[in-house]
């Protein structure tokens, strides 16, 4: 791997992922992951 | 004491100052007046900060030896900082510094590209050390020290970061769960957000949780097939998904390696003293044991095995709870940090939550007995068989910022050594493919390399002319191996 790959690879995965969380907060998903993980999973400690 | 948290006394606070605690800590201030909640919300920040002066003074302890400085100065808290500044400053008077305001930003800066240098790396090492310092402080302090010193700094490093991300003392006190705005954030690990201390959100949980969720206007009962045919809300995880890409693009499976709980509960049980499940993988080594067929038929099985956790992360996680059943598949039926960093935890402190328990308690109870058994003898099991979050990370692995790199004009791999795949617990020849899927950057070959040829870092420092390969070597013709020379009691599976 080119060393301008081996720098331009993750920094194009970051610019994504900030893209992806920005357009998951305008859409409604981060309040639905908060609305989630602030009551107690019950499936999830194993109570179903 | 508790009285102080009156509504009446609390009156005269500014509104946004309460609604700022609230968001922050999940519960109003008033709820301080009850004495569980507040010796909870003491004990956080005491937790806190202790794990904090731990960790520093764990870290200062060893760049002190390193630098031909007595250990102990690192564990008295304001000298410690003293030796630190003159080690890095030139002057132990530096430390006054520390009290005025903007300049102790610019000497703590200044301290860290220091000893950055001091410890043989470049200026950009400092990066880290000025962001996330106390962790990055523990991973340069106990690095290229050897392996057992490596060992111990990995161990402090997976404990202290197990600590701060769930110090939420309330929630163990109460045996409930923290709920403000600190949860739209996931963490990096497999770590349940229904852990009783939990800052975070788990990211496989918050993948479900998104792909579960169902559009009700579009959804409709088939009579014919007596089912709910769901229509998704979304049908992509962008929130979730954007922030494992982010995490696993900056540190790819070191996450795996040094910062999930889980996989830190596997390493402290690998440590229990007993027979370990133990497959060479150098064909020199297999021709010479007792019964080579065998072994390369559990190193086939083992190879296909791996494949199973992309089967977990793509059936569990992602088509179920998105076409079958708004369920958290995974976290459901499988999920073995769920019961014990969460419900283990939750059950013991709430004996509602206690007499609920049922079959499928008993059902992850068994999963995660048996993997816990399993992990006694074989280096993390769920981590190379079952994890879907290493799954997601492992694509990331061989184009992350943080890598591993081989010095090729220092490795004897030509001259026999095959002493970094020997120790790899993950079964990964590290000097064929440095940045794996399958290697967690658990730094094992690296502290064992006696030729000091493998490197690992977001840049690496090299002499002139030197180059470091991070991509995939050719198979090549080994000569013969030199085995009597070799660390063979650690090769694992």
């Amino acid at each position: 791997m080119s060393r301008f790959l081996r720098y331009a690879i993750p920094a194009l995965l970051l610019i994504v992922g900030a893209g992806f969380v920005v357009y998951g907060i305008t859409d409604g998903e981060a309040g639905l992951v908060l609305k989630k993980a602030i009551a107690i999973c019950m499936e999830c400690i194993g109570l179903g | 004491m508790t009285e102080l948290f009156s509504e009446s006394n609390l009156a005269s606070l500014p509104e946004w100052f309460k609604s700022l605690f609230q968001s922050l800590f999940g519960f109003e201030m008033t709820q301080l007046s009850d004495p569980a909640t507040l010796l909870g919300f003491a004990a956080t920040f005491a937790v806190i900060g202790l794990v904090l002066w731990a960790m520093n003074a764990l870290a200062l302890f060893r760049i002190f030896k390193k630098q031909d400085i007595a250990g102990w100065k690192g564990f008295v808290p304001v000298y410690n900082r003293i030796v630190f500044c003159k080690l890095t400053l030139g002057s132990g008077w530096f430390f006054l510094l520390s009290f005025v305001p903007v300049a102790n930003i610019v000497v703590f800066i200044i301290s860290m590209v220091r000893l950055a240098k001091l410890c043989g790396k470049k200026a950009g090492a400092a990066i880290p050390l000025i962001l996330v310092n106390p962790i990055a402080m523990l991973m340069l302090a106990y690095s290229e020290q050897g392996k057992k010193v490596w060992e111990h700094g990995k161990t402090i490093i997976q404990t202290a970061f197990f600590a701060l991300t769930n110090s939420f003392m309330v929630g163990w006190f109460k045996g409930s769960i923290y709920q403000g705005n600190l949860k739209y954030i996931c963490v990096p690990g497999m770590n349940c957000y229904s852990c009783p201390g939990a800052w975070g959100s788990c990211p496989i949980g918050s993948l479900q949780a998104v792909l579960n969720g169902f559009d009700t206007s579009k959804s409709w009962f088939d009579p014919k097939t007596g089912t709910y045919v769901k229509a998704p809300l979304y049908w992509f995880a962008f929130y979730v998904v954007g922030l494992i890409v982010i995490l696993g693009g900056l540190l790819g499976r070191l996450i795996c390696g040094l910062l999930c709980p889980f996989g830190w509960v596997q390493d402290l049980i690998h440590k229990i003293p007993t027979p370990k499940l133990k497959l060479p993988r150098d064909e020199r080594l297999i021709a010479r044991q007792k019964n080579p067929k065998l072994i390369r038929g559990l190193l086939t099985a083992d190879k296909y095995a791996r494949y199973l956790k992309y089967v977990f992360l793509f059936v569990m996680v992602i088509f179920l709870p998105l076409f079958v059943k708004a369920d958290p598949w995974f976290c459901k039926y499988v999920c073995p940090s769920g019961l014990l960093i969460g419900g283990v935890p939750l059950m013991s402190l709430n004996q509602n939550l206690a007499a609920a328990a049922g079959s499928l308690t008993l059902l992850k109870g068994i999963i995660l007995v048996v993997i816990l058994v399993w992990a006694i003898f074989q280096f993390r099991p769920f981590c190379k068989y079952i994890c879907p979050l290493g799954a997601i990370y492992s694509f990331l692995n061989p184009v992350s910022m943080y890598r591993y790199g081989i010095d090729d004009s220092k490795c004897h791999r030509e001259g026999g050594c095959s002493v970094c795949a020997m120790n790899c617990k993950m079964g990964v020849d590290v000097v064929r493919t440095p940045n794996s899927p399958e290697c967690i950057r658990c730094g094992g070959c690296k502290a064992s390399c006696p030729h000091h040829a493998i490197h690992s870092g977001f840049r690496f420092k090299t002499e002139e002319g030197t180059v470091i390969r991070t991509g995939r070597r050719r198979r090549e013709k080994f000569p013969d191996f030199d085995v009597e020379n070799s660390d063979k009691n650690d090769v694992v599976a």
